[in-house]
């Protein structure tokens, strides 16, 4: 077997998130010798999807600080992830237990009893103390011939048998880490509800792939265009997107996605039809649109849509947050350049796959497509390693001659050491996630607005049917002071179609700017979620929601149905880096040439935006500044891999 | 996956190998792909996957077998490798205890990673080396008991057992899938996603998309 020690890599990249993937994927596809690493036990950094046990183990993580041993990169880590809260239903349970009295009343013996012990008991006993409470409200559950198939109203979740499942114990285990943390814990009265809720869920624990930072693509876009024509769509499977809505006047409202929807349009009057029409056909002309991008190039494009096209109220709402599907962001305005191309590449991706112009991809985006292109790294030699502790990144000194190349090895320029078999692992070049980045190099780091997110389980739709939906609240998220702007708060609700969620839940996620810094994540977004799940459903065209697999979906039938109940929240703030600029290196005292700033490439983490295209532009920009720049001939970035249909 | 390409098969079956570095997944694959045998030992660069069309009771199958691409050797398999998957062979090596023993934890992560019920095989591959054998058949066959699944000693070398293994992998698989009706309605939900690789659609431009219907 090839030792990794020996090998001087032509590049480690330290990091599997999706700029990183396409990177390495590209680097190895041109021959280049690329070792692969990450710190994580899982793909994709900040692009990750987890199953449901392990996104609560990444909270876990996040809201902990590390013990003693800290690892290298922790040091330098970037801390991107702030304000996580995460809670579980108790009210979904209460009802069905609610109607077995017997079993109620000894269940909030239990939990009271539990309280008193804690209050009296040192901290390291908690977990054993927490550990029996959970054991004996199973047994409780299950005794008191509390039967598997009972769910709470309108569930198509049931609560698993005792001991069978494996859900119980993994339940009792996320519960038992959350409350007994230093500080002396805060038991509701309501746990045992809490435990039978995560039971639940968990049961299904392999269904579940959340994100943490979700995206869609243009179905006419970087993205999808590289997939096809690399071959790596292949390794994916996506679905189109289904609906996308707006909130007007307290009513969610289905926006006109298409020229069809324009013309059917209830919610448009025939004037505002016709200054919607004018503005996209304006917008999407090669020649109109240059000379508004010469005019205007720079300035806001919302004041541009109303005083060039008299675009104003909702009909600007639905331009803004449906077309141009704008960021949501509130620190920085969408210029007019920006707002346009935004148009363009909506209205260029329908019809491409169907009458749709997004797609998500399915099992969970990021973290699906960073997997995908680190397995063409793989097909192309590039060797991976996750999990793996990084306890040194040096620059190598040039001076010394034990690390001089000879004529057909090249000289490396970094060595990094990776424990616990403390191997020392040497490349001529670098390419590093900011997280990766060594302190001392770093000059600036510059953020990208601070994101404010939320993952909400559902056991009901929040907008009818089951494809993916969007749904755009404008002027909701907190105004920014010098701006003056309110952005919009984006719910993206994805079903088992997306292989995310166990069938019969939803996953919903919100997202908007925090500029308010004062304020947690889930004082942010909780209200908006409560204010979502009061509102009344679209009834304007109840007939036209398509359904997949032909069931009907309680969200399509009618209108008196319950409101969706939130079973698990999880609440965080999200601040990425943007860019990070390094100090200058050395200069090479022997040739006396500066080739080191372009020896470590840093790259991005998820930007504001609802789209992952943005990343194809950086990356190949980044293979074509690593080219070497004397040959005369240009490498192609991931060209098409040979069909293994046709070879045969 | 199934659409597009000119339809000489009227199934076609994904197929996974999975198991340690060294055990020979690669020359199992080429060997029953390509009928081909190379001695040395080369961690798997190259091969994304291979294609075979078998015939079964009159039905012309492809098979789409997918290697690791090297990812096991330090446990970095993809969990998008699993996906879709109908069939999953478990390889060891019977000259090495420690890739027998890790069968388990192989095992585990397909429970965790690939559909429900997916099926799968048991191979204990080099059975051709007999004098360094260490792992007996009848402890083969213990494991595959075990975890309910079937099993068979192959070589890729000396060609032994290696079509078998496949047939019957891909017999079990034409039972569950496309013997049953019910498992027919089962696998029909994927259609309704885009296939982006069929490319292009409807290349309705984005002027045309505005214009069709006339102007209002």
């Amino acid at each position: 077997m090839q030792d990794l020690e020996e090998t001087v890599y032509d590049y480690i990249v330290l990091g599997t998130g999706l700029t990183n993937a396409l990177l390495a994927s590209a680097l190895a596809r041109a021959g280049q010798c690329v070792l692969h690493l990450d710190t994580n036990d899982y793909y994709g950094e900040d692009w990750a999807s987890f199953q449901l046990n392990a996104l609560l183990q990444w909270c876990h993580h996040q809201t902990h600080t590390p013990n003693e041993s800290v690892r290298y990169y922790e040091k330098a880590q970037v801390e991107t992830v702030q304000s996580v809260e995460w809670t579980v239903s108790s009210g979904w349970w209460q009802d069905v237990v609610g109607q077995q009295e017997e079993l109620a009343d000894s269940l909030l013996v239990l939990t009271r009893t539990l309280v008193e012990q804690l209050e009296s008991l040192p901290v390291e006993s908690y977990p054993e103390a927490l550990s029996n409470y959970f054991d004996r409200v199973a047994q409780q559950c299950s005794l008191k011939s509390f039967t598997s198939n009972t769910t709470p109203t309108g569930s198509q979740l049931n609560l698993p048998a005792y001991p069978s499942s494996p859900a119980w114990r993994d339940a009792a285990q996320c519960l038992i880490r959350e409350y007994t943390t230093p500080n002396s814990p805060q038991v509701p009265e309501t746990l045992h509800f809490e435990y039978l809720t995560l039971v639940t869920l968990l049961q299904h624990n392999r269904d579940y792939n959340l994100e943490l930072v979700p995206k869609l693509t243009y179905c006419r876009g970087p993205l999808v265009d590289l997939l096809v024509s690399s071959g790596v769509g292949k390794y994916l499977e996506f679905r189109g997107m289904g609906q996308l809505y707006l909130v007007e006047n307290e009513r969610i409202i289905r926006a006109p996605n298409s020229k069809e929807d324009i013309f059917t349009s209830k919610e448009l009057s025939l004037v505002e039809k016709r200054k919607l029409m004018k503005c996209l056909t304006a917008l999407i002309d090669p020649d109109t649109s240059r000379s508004y991008l010469d005019e205007h190039g720079q300035a806001s494009f919302t004041t541009f849509l109303k005083d060039t096209f008299r675009i104003q109220g909702k009909l600007l709402h639905a331009v803004l947050y449906t077309v141009a599907l704008v960021d949501p962001t509130a620190s920085v305005d969408c210029t007019v350049a920006e707002g346009i191309e935004r148009i363009r590449q909506y209205v260029h991706s329908i019809g491409r796959y169907g009458n749709m112009a997004l797609l998500n991809p399915v099992y969970g985006g990021g973290s699906e497509l960073a997997q995908a292109f680190c397995r063409l790294t793989a097909v192309n030699g590039g060797i991976y390693m996750l999990d793996c502790d990084i306890e040194t990144i040096k620059e190598l000194d040039l001076d010394t001659t034990q690390v001089k190349g000879t004529d057909d090895t090249p000289r490396p320029m970094f060595e990094i050491t990776v424990t616990p078999q403390r191997q020392n692992l040497k490349t001529r070049r670098l390419i590093a996630s900011p997280r990766y980045v060594p302190p001392k190099w770093v000059q600036h780091t510059e953020y990208y607005p601070t994101m404010t997110r939320a993952l909400i389980l559902l056991d009901r739709p929040l907008l009818p049917g089951d494809d993916a939906s969007l749904l755009a609240l404008p002027g909701t998220g907190p105004t920014d002071s010098t701006t003056s702007l309110s952005p919009p708060v984006y719910a993206l609700q994805l079903s088992h179609l997306a292989r995310v969620v166990p069938e019969g839940l939803y996953v919903l996620y919100l997202f908007t700017e925090a500029t308010d810094t004062a304020q947690s994540a889930r004082q942010l977004l909780e209200p908006v979620l409560k204010r979502l799940l009061s509102l009344s459903p679209d009834t304007t065209h109840p007939s036209t929601v398509t359904q997949d697999n032909g069931k009907s979906s309680p969200g399509s039938t009618g209108t008196d149905l319950p409101s969706p109940k939130p079973l698990f929240s999880l609440y965080f703030k999200h601040r990425a880096v943007r860019r990070i600029s390094t100090h200058p290196f050395v200069t090479d005292k022997a040739t006396e040439k500066s080739q080191m700033p372009s020896a470590c490439v840093v790259t991005t983490q998820p930007d504001p935006s609802l789209f992952f295209d943005s990343v194809v532009d950086e990356a190949r920009q980044l293979f074509t500044s690593l080219q070497d720049s004397t040959s005369s001939e240009e490498t192609p970035f991931l060209p098409p891999m040979p069909d293994p249909e046709e070879t045969y | 996956m199934s659409s597009g390409k000119s339809a000489s098969y009227d199934y076609l079956i994904k197929l996974l190998l999975i198991g340690d570095s060294g055990v020979g997944k690669s020359c199992l694959l080429l060997r029953f792909s390509d009928d081909s045998f190379t001695p040395s030992f080369i961690t798997t660069i190259g091969i994304d996957f291979k294609i075979r069309t078998i015939e079964l009771d009159g039905k012309r199958i492809k098979l789409q077998i997918w290697d690791t691409a090297g990812q096991e050797r330090f446990r970095t398999i993809t969990t998008a490798y699993y996906r879709g998957a109908m069939g999953i062979l478990l390889v060891y090596d019977v000259t090495d205890e420690r890739s027998f023993n890790n069968i388990h934890n192989w095992i585990r992560n397909v429970e965790q990673h690939a559909n429900e019920g997916v099926n799968r095989v048991l191979i204990g591959n080099k059975c051709d080396m007999e004098e360094k054998k260490v792992i007996s058949r009848e402890q083969g066959q213990a494991l595959a008991d075990e975890n309910g699944i079937a099993f068979l000693e192959t070589s890729a070398k000396s060609n032994i057992n290696v079509d078998e293994a496949f047939f019957a992998l891909a017999r079990d698989i034409k039972k569950r899938l496309i013997d049953s009706d019910e498992a027919r309605a089962q696998n029909r939900p994927a259609a309704s996603n885009v296939d982006i690789s069929g490319a292009g659609g409807m290349n309705n431009t984005a002027s045309e998309y505005l214009k069709k219907n006339g102007c209002c």
